[in-house]
Formats: C-alpha cells, structure tokens, sequence
C-alpha cells in the first residue's frame, strides 16, 4: 500500500465520519425534570448560642437549595410549543 | 510558444463546444419544464373544485388530530407540575423535621448551660424568639411559593386561553377560505382564479398566525417577573429572619457571663 493510498483511505473514513455526524439525528435532550436535590446534613449540637445560631443559618441554605428548583417549573409551561406550533402546519397550499 | 498558443486555440474551441452544447439543452429542457409545471398548475386547478369538500373533511381530520395531541400535551404538563409540587412540598416538610429534631438537640444542650433564675428565663425567652422567627420565615417562604405557584397556574391559563383563540381565528380563516371556494365552485368561476385565490387566502392565514404565536410565546416575559417577585419575598423572609435570630442572641447573652475565650501559648 503506497503513502498516496493511506492518504486517502484516511480521507474517506474521516468523510464518512463527519456525514456520520452530520446526518444523523442527534438526539433530544432530555426533558427538564425534578433534579437531585443536595442535603445539608445539621451539626452537632453543642451547647452554644452561637452554634445554635449558625444552625439556623445552615438551615435556611438547605431549604434554598430545594426552593430554588421551584423556578425551573416554568420551562415546562411552553412544553406544548410544538404542538401549538404544529397548527400552523395543517394546511400546505403546494397541495392545492 | 507556438504550442502553447496553439494548445490554447483547442482548449478555448472545447469550451465554446461544451458550453454550446449546454446552453441548447437547457433552452430545450427549461421550457419543457415550464410547460411542464404550467400543466400540472392546469390540471391542479381543474381538480381543484372536484376534490374541495375531500380538502376540506381532509383538513379538518388534521385540525382534530393536532387538537388531540396538544390537549394530551397539556395533560401531561399538568401532571408533571403537579407532581413535582408535591414531592416538593413533601420533601420540604421532611427537611423541616429534621432540622427541627436538630434544633431540639441544641435547646436542651443550650437549657443545660442555664443555672439561676435569670438565665432559665433568659433561655425560654431565647427559645420562643427563636421557634417564632422560624414560624415566621417559614409562614413567609410559603407564601411565596404559594404565590408564585398561582402564578404559574395563571400564565399556564393564559397561555391555553391565547392558543386556542390562535388556532380558532386559524381555523375559523381556512374554513372560511374553503367555504368561499365552494361557493366560487358551484357558481361557475374559473378553476384557476379559485385555487389562486384560496392560496393566498391560506397564505394570509397562515401568516397571521406565524405572528400571533410569536406574540403568545412573549407571555414567557411573565415567567421572569414571578420568579423576581418570590426571590424577592424570599430574600425578606430570609433578612427579617436574620434579624430576629440576632436579637434574640444579643438579649440571650446578655443573661449570662462570657465564654473565656482559649488562650493559645
């Protein structure tokens, strides 16, 4: 096999792969949906006030962090946008 | 450089040749193809008239059958909202207790440290300051989910009461359109001059409704100003509460003598 031939089967495969990519449906991303939400695990008690304080303090950092998925429930409000979209196509005048 | 001019001679030859060739094919086959497509736009518009109510049922099975999947869509968006309310809601009263649990464990170690009078009274005032201002906050975080939620719940009925008032004028514009073809049809007017004016009147349609469903997808905008208001109300909750924690640690240490502070030698 001469260096001209290896050139350009390497050619070839790298075109093949690049229409590979290009031409095949990549897939839909996943939905949006309830995501894993992180614990906070609560300290030790220990008999101080300002412990005590702290706690509440890490408390309210562990609630955000389930409060703020909240927000993300607004993306699925336009989850019907295809379909509503979809009415625009019912009727093609080409077929008249 | 002879040869080379006379390479040239034949090089340029060739190509008037080929171009030649080539321009007398396509005056051939374009005008073929314009005869072409003016005889099928003949045949189409003479058709037109027989198959306008097959059109016609024919458009209105597909309208049913879009409606169809948007009303599952809706459903399946409203179930997916509602559930994940709840196992939010669930898991918030989960972290609720448990933090609760915790800040019991820090009372009683914190009612150990309390030996006169003063110091017991200063702890049970502590810990009604305390329980209170977490009620509070959490009354104030509620609210706000609360209100962001009837929020959400109202865009998505905005959003359904503006989609379908799309899809009727839609609707309601190409059945016109049919009807008028119909009635064109029956009174004998030119085949042609009715599929050319049906076209542009579901061109029109069409159209508009392109615009109208750009205009619909601005309520979006909505979103953002619900999500700002509850941030909002949040972040209150949350600078009231810390406000209250901080007195009630002042008037708590007030009640008894410092800590001593380790000294590092």
């Amino acid at each position: 096999m001469t260096m001209k031939t290896v050139v350009i089967f390497i050619i070839v495969i790298a075109v093949l792969i690049l229409m590979v990519f290009a031409f095949f449906p990549k897939p839909l991303p996943p939905p949006p949906g309830p995501s894993q939400v992180m614990e906070i695990k609560p300290p030790t008690a220990t008999g101080k006030v300002d412990d005590l304080v702290a706690a509440t303090m890490v408390e309210i950092s562990d609630e955000e962090l389930l409060i703020k998925e909240e927000e993300k429930d607004t993306a699925l409000i336009s989850l019907d946008s295809q379909e509503i979209s979809d009415f625009g196509q019912t009727i093609n005048e080409s077929e008249f | 450089m002879t040869l080379v001019k006379l390479s040239m001679r034949v090089n340029f030859k060739k190509i008037l040749k080929t171009g030649f060739l080539g321009l007398t094919i396509a005056g051939v086959l374009v005008p073929l193809w314009i005869f072409a497509q003016n005889a099928n736009d003949n045949q189409k518009a003479k058709g037109f008239c027989n198959s306008i109510s097959n059109l016609t049922s024919k458009y209105d099975q597909r309208i049913t059958d879009r409606e169809t999947k948007l009303e599952t869509k809706r459903v399946e968006i409203t179930n997916r909202i509602a559930e994940r309310w709840e196992a939010r809601d669930e898991k918030l009263a989960e972290k609720r207790e448990k933090w609760d649990e915790n800040r019991e464990e820090h009372f009683d170690k914190l009612e150990e440290k309390a030996e006169t009078d003063e110091q017991k009274q200063a702890f049970l005032a502590f810990k009604q300051a305390v329980t209170a201002a977490i009620a509070s906050r959490r009354a104030a975080i509620d609210k706000a989910i609360d209100d962001f939620r009837q929020g959400v719940e109202q865009a998505k009925i905005d959003r359904k009461s503006a989609a379908d008032t799309l899809r009727n004028t839609f609707r309601n514009s190409i059945r016109a359109a049919f009807q008028k073809a119909e009635t064109d049809c029956d009174a004998g007017v030119d085949p042609a001059t009715i599929r050319t004016n049906f076209r542009a009147e579901v061109n029109a349609a069409k159209e508009k409704f392109e615009t109208d469903r750009k205009e619909m997808e601005k309520l979006q905008d909505m979103m953002k100003t619900l999500i700002n208001t509850r941030k909002e109300a949040i972040e209150k909750a949350i600078d009231d509460f810390k406000t209250a924690m901080e007195t009630a640690r002042t008037e708590f240490k007030a009640a008894f003598p410092p800590e001593p502070v380790p000294l590092n030698e």
